[in-house]
């Protein structure tokens, strides 16, 4: 219980960042994904399913805060949560590099999800553009903090780290 | 069993699928906030309200300090710059005070200039000040100003023409003690003298020669006499004190009725009409009849 409450806690407050407080950090109209991260992290650490709900409790908040289609960032969310979980057991190494590296695909990946799904629904919009113009920024700079939030994430989560180990479901 | 083991194993991908199919009908439904949503939505505002006004809160504040420090220069500039305008503002402000009075004064001297007939009016501007016992004003001979002319303004006389050049002339005020003004109480036309006091602190002039016996109260108005240099009846001032000095004369002390310290432009009378008196011509002389010596006998002129 404690665990999921703990849980809970840092997806709201990282989508609540994401939001809110992360315009601040904005560099030329990009900014880093940090729920993304955060499901990434859960992918890398925790299991899919994990990921999953991550997934689907940060892209809740942030289709109804940015007034999306809902489901929209839940379906790509749980997605990219899926899959890198699935590749993150085959993984060998644990360096930050590769971790940066896997961050980047996701994102692109993420990304590209994200704006395809956009183009179906609005087809009149420019879908290339969007992925070089803000999308493979958005990737690079959410690749970049990566180390960063890994390394809070894994501070603010040592005490279950135990509890979540094992790829425990909410 | 083996149902609930099957599901138990491959759970990940229920869940994924169970997401999928969710997030992809409610996309379908194309509604951007349901029931749900909008419930979600008020407690994501609620929820993030706190959050946006720390930041907006942090952020002025970082704004405030940073631009302490990076915005010395611009806000030191800004100030000057603004300084700068505010005095231009101010003497702007004073100029148009200045040149609203001068026009309300130009405008009353156009008035007096077109009601007042009798004269030939030179409008003059005073350049120069001397204690206002003389002023000096900005025309002279070129523009047919000549000594003895009087100087007068809307509102009574200033004093006379003394000294004439090309550009410019000097006028002697009531305040200088050689001004001297022929001048009547305009109740009685009691005569007297009116003459300019010649001091700094006193504010008025006195009229003298006023005979012992003839009546002179505060109040009255004097004018000029028709014996001097100016219009008969132009006013000079007011009686605000009247001094027996125990001989054959009595004073009294006048308010000028132009302050010479306030003038800044006044007229000069170039030409006087005549007055009724003058139009009239003297009155007709008895005739002269010359007593001849009689040259006659001492008979004849007693003989019955």
């Amino acid at each position: 219980m404690r665990k999921n409450l703990l849980w809970a806690v840092v997806v709201v407050a990282t989508a609540l960042l994401q939001t809110t407080w992360l315009d601040a950090i904005r560099l030329q109209g990009v900014l880093p994904d940090l729920t993304l991260l955060l499901v990434l992290y859960f992918a890398m650490f925790h299991g899919e399913e994990r990921a999953m709900f991550t997934g689907l409790l940060g892209g809740l908040y942030q289709d109804v805060a940015g007034n999306a289609l809902l489901g929209h960032h839940i379906l790509c969310h749980a997605l990219i949560g899926f899959w890198v979980a699935r590749l993150a057991r085959r993984l060998i190494t644990e360096h930050p590099a590769v971790k940066a590296g896997i961050v980047l695909m996701a994102s692109v990946v993420h990304g590209t999800l994200y704006t395809g799904i956009q183009y179906v629904q609005t087809p009149d919009m420019s879908a290339l553009q969007t992925i070089f113009s803000t999308v493979m920024p958005g990737a690079f700079y959410t690749a970049l903090v990566t180390p960063l939030v890994f390394f809070v994430l894994s501070r603010a989560l040592r005490f279950d780290e135990e509890a979540f180990q094992g790829g425990q479901t909410p | 069993m083996a149902l609930s083991r099957r599901i138990s194993e491959h759970r990940p991908v229920i869940v994924l699928l169970v997401i999928v199919a969710l997030s992809l009908v409610s996309m379908a439904g194309g509604k951007r906030a349901g029931f749900i949503g909008e419930g979600v939505r008020i407690a994501v505002s609620a929820t993030s309200y706190p959050f946006l006004k720390a930041m907006k809160s942090i952020q002025g504040a970082a704004g405030y300090v940073t631009g302490l420090v990076f915005s010395y220069n611009a806000c030191r500039k800004e100030a000057e710059t603004a300084r700068r305008k505010l005095a231009d503002a101010m003497q702007y402000a004073v100029q148009r005070n200045e040149l609203l009075q001068e026009n309300h004064r130009l405008r009353q001297m156009i008035d007096f200039a077109r009601t007042e007939q009798r004269f030939a009016l030179e409008a003059a501007e005073v350049i120069e000040s001397f204690k206002g016992a003389t002023v000096t004003i900005d025309c002279g001979s070129l523009r047919g100003i000549a000594e003895s002319m009087c100087a007068v303004t809307e509102n009574g006389v200033v004093g006379i023409v003394t000294r004439v050049g090309p550009f410019s002339a000097t006028v002697v005020t009531l305040r200088n003690a050689e001004c001297r003004i022929g001048a009547m109480i305009a109740r009685n036309r009691v005569r007297g003298i009116v003459q300019g006091s010649g001091s700094d602190i006193s504010p008025y002039c006195s009229m003298n020669y006023i005979d012992m016996k003839d009546d002179v109260q505060p109040g009255d108005r004097v004018v000029a006499s028709p014996e001097s240099l100016f219009p008969t009846g132009y006013p000079i001032g007011r009686v605000v004190a009247v001094h027996e000095t125990g001989s054959l004369w009595k004073s009294a002390d006048v308010e000028p009725a132009v302050n010479p310290y306030r003038l800044d432009e006044i007229f000069i009378v170039r030409e006087t009409a005549p007055s009724a008196d003058e139009l009239a011509g003297p009155t007709p002389a008895e005739p002269i009849t010359a007593t001849l010596p009689d040259d006659r006998p001492l008979q004849e002129r007693l003989a019955p």
